[in-house]
């Protein structure tokens, strides 16, 4: 669960982002000013928590405070596909993993991600549900949701997509399908 | 008569999708391995959890498990053991508990022939 982890400390970057902006505007900063102050401050402040924990991959790293590669969730609650979203993406685009429908719900709310990849089969709270969810709220009904099975019944797809979800995909994918899936929706240099 | 299977793992396949993955990230080890350690850890614990929900006559559950050895073992290329675990779960859903036993007895027979397969595949030289 290192990934969650991972996410935990976006989170808690983002709120020390948040507080280093407020103080750097009380300073009388303009509002420019005040940003870059507040990232750079957050910036050494990640790199000095990965060094403390001894690698880049731990905790919160200059790449997730920075941002400069988009975030895709991926929820689904099998290591094997899992495995497979890693190999194909990580190169390319920061992952946040989880295993289930609410934590799926929780971390799109707070993190916004560029694309979500949801299985449809979770525990606690099933993909069609979670999708329902976030289309219905106006904060996270533009987060862009494809939903995935690895058995495509008849109907399958209908049911996903009335429940919001912009596309469906059937495992098992080829990766190459997967790429140019997610391009389709973070395209190249966006 | 008896009547031939086809492979329990289609090797071709394993090879491309091998090299896709590696392809965009050679310095992480071989994710075919990795994914057939998986398999080889959780097909056992499907199996018995087929078992178990034919024992309580489970059939959500044996389609839930059922709907995890779909994409387990396609991942590995063993996709006649993908078929018959469609095949269990589309039974199990149907909620027709003979024909729904019948495919587990299939899919167990067959998880035994793709781990033989592995086994064979983990000791040929590559």
């Amino acid at each position: 669960m290192s990934d969650v982890g991972g996410a935990t400390s976006s989170l808690a970057a983002c709120r020390e982002l948040v507080a280093r902006l407020a103080a750097a505007l009380e300073q009388g900063l303009p509002e420019a000013a005040a940003l870059d102050q507040a990232l750079a401050d957050v910036h050494a402040l990640g790199a000095e928590l990965a060094r403390a924990r001894g690698g880049a991959s731990a905790g919160v790293t200059a790449p997730e405070v920075e941002a400069a590669r988009p975030v895709i969730l991926i929820v689904e609650d099998q290591e094997d596909n899992r495995v497979i979203y890693r190999r194909t993406l990580r190169k390319h685009y920061e992952l946040v993993e989880v295993e289930d429908g609410e934590s799926a719900v929780e971390q799109v709310r707070a993190l916004l991600p560029r694309l979500v990849l949801m299985d449809i089969s979770l525990p606690l709270m099933d993909g069609l549900e979670a999708t329902r969810l976030l289309k219905g709220d106006a904060a996270t009904a533009k987060v862009p949701i494809v939903l995935v099975t690895a058995h495509a019944m008849k109907g399958n797809r209908e049911e996903a997509l009335a429940s919001g979800a912009d596309d469906y995909l059937t495992k098992p994918f080829s990766p190459s399908g997967l790429r140019e899936l997610v391009q389709r929706f973070i395209p190249a240099g966006d | 008569m008896s009547v031939a299977h086809p492979p329990a793992i289609d090797t071709s396949y394993l090879e491309r999708l091998r090299e896709e993955l590696q392809d965009d990230d050679p310095d992480s080890g071989d994710a075919i391995a990795e994914l057939m350690g998986l398999f080889v850890k959780n097909s056992a614990r499907l199996e018995a959890e087929f078992n178990e929900a034919l024992d309580l006559g489970d059939l959500d559950a044996l389609a839930d498990s059922a709907h995890q050895l779909v994409s387990a073992s396609a991942w590995i290329g063993a996709l006649r053991l993908s078929g018959i675990a469609r095949l269990v779960e589309d039974e199990a859903r149907r909620g027709v508990f003979a024909s729904a036993q019948t495919a587990v007895a299939a899919a167990v027979e067959e998880i035994s022939r793709v781990r033989q397969a592995l086994e064979r595949l983990e000791a040929a030289p590559r």
